[in-house]
């Protein structure tokens, strides 16, 4: 486990590191020396103008996209040569900001193909309390824990796109995540199913998840982050509590645009 | 070195046309997007169309090549975009690939109606008499004419795209067809124009190569599917090195003919015929991989309900009461074709499983249910259940052993590749008289079931819809599974099981596996009922056709697969009573297949218009493509 | 300096005369006050599927009028930009080109009229050449030499990499590339969705300096953008628009504060 120069040793195990990832595509620079740690059992945030990088760093971290430099650490593991669906064994888990649903099943369906896929990862490995369980009454169990138990039975294309978030929510909670990683979960959210989001990232905090949350609602991201990671340009340029951040003038020049501020 | 120069020239000539077709290939498929399985029929009708008009009527030749080159041929391309391509733009690979096909049937049917195949025609070259001495070698005007022309269509579209705005354009419009109408430029157009430069193309390959080979219209269509070997060269996109892959196929056969020993021949007499097919699957497999990608909210396609096990148990009973009443009712032939329906039904699960289920294309479906029919017809003469296991056991290995290395592949290339596969086992295997005999025909038993005689047709009847019904039950049965989840689950969005830790290869390679297994039982029960089977029962474009119908009738539905084994089985029985049509089954599929084409459920699998009333959000995303990166789409990704 | 800028309306009847050959607009069709090239929205609606995202905009800007649109992401601006220019046909609600009503037109005869739209992130062709995007631009009406002339005079940069891929241009190039082609057209209204997004500050500077340049030239001009301050120098007015409704409207000044609370919440 490699000890962070930030938190020295004291604080959490870090669940999740990134070190220094670049990746262009042709002329643009998407990420550039790009580094940032989650601890486990809190959530950070990262933040960002448009295209500054944000989906692009999820790809990468969830194997979806190879870097072209730097390193990606799950658990102290380096995962950056691994594919996707391994490192996603290892609990690494995440949303989509374009929903990446199962369109032809059901909701609740969608919800079983996670648990099925994590009853797999631990088959031989050790028991967890929900083993015990049917499937389908976990998945059931998770469709309540995002407040969409009436739901199971509907086409995921009938749903509110609040909703079909929620849905793909409970699918990436289904295999058990040491972290994960939402792209912008509170999009499309009346203010009800946003409440239930706060209460369950915090949740998720509690348990010992580590949650890394990409989110344009400042409020949200206030209210629930510990730690924020401002991308601007593909480039972390500020790193801090959400009132840090805030009062941070680069972060300032980011949304503002303040040419003299930003250098 | 004269046998080295002579084959040299034979296979430059080759090429030389398989270079022009797939270079029409790559320029539709540049421009609208649609890898158009019907080229080679264009060519093929325009070869027809060619001999017609200059040797059955006599014109001069110019006038006839004017007339087929510059009317006949723009017309079908600008047919083939108003009919469908126009739809295909948005639409999935999957889609463009069945309407394709299906315009391929329709050609063909169409073509043996108005060329009856039964009678021989003869093409012949241009330039006849006429030689030149080149570097010291002697060539006729034929080949210096193909060569020639070959030159000139490189020189011609080098031109086109390199140095005017409208070719230019049609580069542009792979890129980016919105930022092009807002430049201005109509890009309807311009994908207007690759179809029709396209399909000229197809005409002057099928035009040149009638000559070389013969005029025959599964030859013409199939050898210009050659072409598409060399297309994929240069990755549908990169013409100079899809001018090379066509000048190396041809080479390549040309010297496979000289230089092959003959103990390989005698072994494998189709394997020169094959080669095309060979070369084609090598250059998929050494293709870089597709990364899975998060694509977005790209297909919303609802699948139809999914009956339960009590439900299908309910109409599996109902379905074998009506075939024991139906044998009571049914005249002799009714009986046999309704038997036959039966067991195409089965092969048609087998679609359903693989393309309904798991979202995969395969071409190979009878392939597999002919590997079948030969294993049951080996062991026993077919009439034992220890054959019938084998049947199923070697069939579904074989599947496993062609979508190991296929699996890499997707949509389009993973279609092409067990395109590939079920022509070269055409040639090399059913061709063999090693496999069917010789004369073609193997002899096929049926297996006896105790107490019961099954030797009369009626019980025969009764027996294959109980075996329908049970495999009907088994695939429902499945897809209710976790399987059939997760089969369903990767199809949907590779990207998001990925993430849940679900590996695409092991998945893909077992709906291979267990669909080719059904397939071969289907084939096992098929060659048992007709006693005997030859290559013909197995071909490729009966394939093509049995899948057409299945996406028509609902490939997602067993009840779909059931209606699409009778229509297979029926269709060529109602055809003694249409005489002025020679390939009605063809016809009758390729035009539903286009009218249906808008039906991504097809008949069966219609949603009910209380529930299509609420319509996805999905629809804002439906072109991924043009959101290359999901950051860079800004507003519009975070909206939808 | 610039050619042909006072007879816009020549232009305008130009661009008409492509579309509809030989007809003229109808009277209802056009507002008879309305200047040319004056960007008219009404009551415009728009959705993707069955999310509205526009509920309800009015706008109008007047030829050399450069109007900032500001607001957190998914507002609506590029949706907003995306139904004036053709690319989304609105749910309801009508947009006007000088008086003549264009709702429900694609992007091409949009382009015919006079209308130049520089999408977010991807005005240029990535697998062409500097000089065969160029060669596009000319579908617009001016000839290869014009297009490149006015394009390499104002960006030299470009000159030196007219073979080039647009694609392995920085992205700063590649903004060049697809601003060529409003140079090039000399629109009468010009849309620029987020021409900052990804670019370094000095960049950002010369490109909003060219738009100052077209909006002295009589274009109407509308711009996206997040970065505010970069926008607000060139702009003569601002609107916030927040959740598919302009909020506000005024002054580049006074929309800077307002714009800044959008962003990073209200209680800070």
């Amino acid at each position: 486990m490699q000890a962070s120069p930030e938190a020295p040793g004291s604080g959490p195990e870090i669940a999740l590191e990134v070190e220094e990832i670049s990746v262009r595509f042709g002329g643009l620079q998407a990420l550039q020396d790009v580094s940032l740690e989650v601890p486990a059992g809190t959530v950070c945030g990262l933040v960002g103008p448009n295209g500054a990088g944000k989906t692009t760093l999820f790809d990468v971290i969830t194997g979806l996209l190879e870097p072209d430099r730097g390193r990606v650490r799950v658990g102290g593991v380096d995962v950056t040569s691994l594919p996707a669906h391994r490192r996603a064994k290892m609990g690494l888990s995440r949303t989509f900001q374009r929903l990446e649903l199962f369109w032809s099943l059901s909701a609740g369906d969608n919800v079983k193909v996670g648990v099925e896929a994590s009853r797999a990862r631990r088959r031989g490995g050790s028991a967890h309390p929900d083993d015990a369980a049917h499937p389908e009454s976990t998945a059931r169990m998770l469709m309540d824990r995002v407040g969409l138990g009436d739901l199971a039975e509907a086409a995921v294309d009938c749903l509110t796109t609040g909703s079909a978030r929620l849905v793909e929510l409970a699918r990436a909670l289904a295999v058990q995540p040491r972290i994960i990683l939402l792209d912008e979960p509170g999009s499309g959210l009346d203010s009800a199913e946003r409440a239930v989001l706060a209460d369950l990232l915090r949740d998720l905090a509690a348990s010992g998840t580590a949650v890394l949350l990409v989110e344009h609602d400042v409020d949200l991201v206030m209210r629930t982050c510990e730690h924020v990671t401002v991308l601007d340009f593909g480039k972390v340029i500020a790193s801090g509590t959400p009132h840090e951040v805030r009062s941070s003038p680069a972060v300032q020049a980011a949304y503002l645009g303040s040419s003299e501020a930003s250098r | 070195m004269n046998e080295l120069v002579a084959l040299t020239v034979v296979g430059v000539v080759y090429g030389a046309v398989y270079a022009i077709t797939a270079s029409g290939l790559v320029v539709t498929y540049a421009t609208s997007g649609v890898f158009n399985f019907a080229h080679g029929a264009v060519g093929m009708v325009a070869a027809f169309s060619y001999w017609e008009l200059s040797v059955n009527h006599g014109l001069p030749v110019p006038l006839a090549l004017a007339i087929v080159l510059l009317v006949e041929a723009p017309a079908l391309g600008l047919l083939v975009e108003l009919l469908f391509a126009r739809q295909l733009h948005a639409a999935s690979t999957e889609r463009s690939l069945m309407v394709t096909l299906g315009l391929l049937l329709v050609l063909v049917g169409a073509a043996s109606s108005i060329w009856s195949p039964e009678s021989a025609r003869i093409l012949p070259g241009f330039f006849p008499g006429y030689s030149a001495r080149v570097l010291g070698v002697n060539l006729t005007g034929q080949e210096i004419l193909v060569v020639g022309v070959a030159v000139a269509v490189a020189g011609a579209l080098w031109a086109l795209l390199e140095h005017t705005r409208h070719g230019v354009a049609m580069k542009a419009i792979v890129d980016d067809p919105e930022l092009l109408s807002m430049a201005g430029a109509s890009h309807a157009r311009i994908a207007r124009s690759g179809w029709v430069l396209g399909s000229v193309l197809a005409a002057i390959a099928g035009i040149l190569l009638a000559p070389l080979v013969t005029l025959d219209i599964t030859t013409l269509t199939l050898l210009v599917v050659n072409g598409y070997a060399a297309a994929v060269v240069g990755r549908l996109k990169n013409l100079p090195l899809t001018f090379m892959g066509g000048i190396a196929l041809g080479l390549l056969q040309s010297y496979a003919v000289g230089y092959m020993p003959q103990s390989w021949q005698s072994w494998l007499p189709g394997i020169r015929t094959a080669l095309p097919m060979l070369f084609l699957f090598a250059v998929l497999l050494v293709l870089p991989h597709d990364r899975i990608r998060a694509v977005g909210q790209a297909v919303a396609r609802r699948a139809p309900r999914v009956a339960g096990g009590r439900e299908s148990l309910g109409w599996s009973v109902g379905l074998a009461a009506v075939a024991i009443a139906a044998g009571g009712l049914l005249s002799g032939i009714g009986v046999v074709t309704v038997s036959q329906g039966f067991a195409y039904g089965i092969i048609a699960l087998s679609m359903v499983l693989l393309t309904g289920y798991a979202g995969q294309v395969s071409l190979a479906q009878l392939t597999f249910a002919g590997v079948g029919a030969f294993v049951a017809g080996r062991l026993s003469g077919g009439s034992t259940w220890l054959g019938i296991l084998a049947a199923v056991a070697i069939a579904g290995a074989l599947g496993v052993l062609v979508a190991l290395p296929a699996m890499r592949l997707k949509g389009l290339y993973l279609a092409l590749s067990t395109l590939a596969f079920a022509q070269a086992a055409t040639y090399v295997f059913f061709d063999s008289s090693h496999v069917f005999g010789t004369g073609g025909a193997l002899a096929v038993g049926r297996p006896g079931i105790p107490g019961i005689d099954v030797s009369s047709g009626r019980a025969e009847l009764v027996v294959l819809a109980v075996a329908f019904a049970l495999c009907a039950i088994g695939v429902l049965a499945l897809r209710r599974s976790t399987l059939g989840r997760r089969l369903v689950a990767m199809s949907d969005s590779p990207a998001a099981c990925a993430t849940l830790g679900l590996s695409q290869r092991p998945l893909g390679i077992a709906a291979f596996g267990m669909s080719a297994a059904l397939a071969g039982f289907g084939g096992a029960l098929y060659g048992g009922l007709q006693g005997q089977v030859g290559a013909n029962d197995f071909g490729l474009f009966g394939s093509m056709t049995l899948l057409l119908l299945a996406v028509i009738f609902g490939v997602r539905t067993v009840s779909g697969a059931l209606v699409a084994g009778m229509a297979f089985a029926a269709l060529p029985v109602l055809q003694s009573h249409v005489s002025w049509m020679t390939d009605l089954l063809g016809v009758v599929t390729g035009a539903g297949v286009v009218l249906v084409g808008r039906m991504p459920n097809g008949i069966f699998g219609m949603e009910r218009p209380d529930r299509r009333a609420v319509r996805s959000p999905a629809a804002a995303a439906r072109v991924p493509e043009a959101n290359r990166h999901a950051e860079l789409a800004g507003d519009h990704a975070s909206i939808s | 300096m610039r050619r042909g800028r006072s007879d816009r309306g020549a232009l305008y009847e130009r661009g008409l005369a492509v579309v509809m050959p030989g007809r003229r607009p109808a009277a209802e069709e056009v507002t008879p006050d309305a200047p040319p090239g004056r960007l008219t929205v009404r009551g415009l609606h728009a959705a993707y599927g069955r999310i509205e995202v526009l509920h309800g905009i009015d706008l109008e800007v007047s030829p050399g009028e450069v109007l900032a649109l500001l607001g957190p992401n998914g507002a609506g601006k590029s949706t907003l930009l995306k139904a004036c220019g053709g690319r989304l046909r609105p749910r309801s609600g009508r947009v006007l080109v000088s008086g003549a009503d264009v709702t429900g037109k694609g992007p091409a005869a949009l382009a015919h009229l006079g209308l130049c739209s520089i999408p977010e992130g991807r005005g240029v062709f990535p697998n062409l050449s500097v000089r065969e995007n160029l060669l596009m631009w000319t579908y617009g009406g001016a000839s290869r030499s014009e297009v490149e002339e006015r394009a390499f005079e104002r960006f030299p940069r470009l000159a030196e990499r007219r073979n080039q891929r647009a694609g392995t241009l920085s992205g700063g190039e590649q903004q060049m590339v697809a601003f060529a082609r409003a140079l090039a057209a000399r629109p009468a209204v010009l849309l620029l969705d987020e021409i900052s997004m990804g670019l370094a500050p000095l960049v950002v500077s010369e490109l909003y300096a060219v738009v100052g340049d077209i909006a002295a030239g009589g274009t109407t001009v509308v711009l996206a953008e997040q970065f505010v301050d970069s926008a607000l120098e060139v702009a003569t007015r601002a609107a916030i628009l927040s959740q598919g409704r302009l909020e506000q409207t005024g002054t580049p000044q006074e929309m800077a504060g307002a714009a800044a609370a959008s962003y990073l919440g209200k209680s800070g």
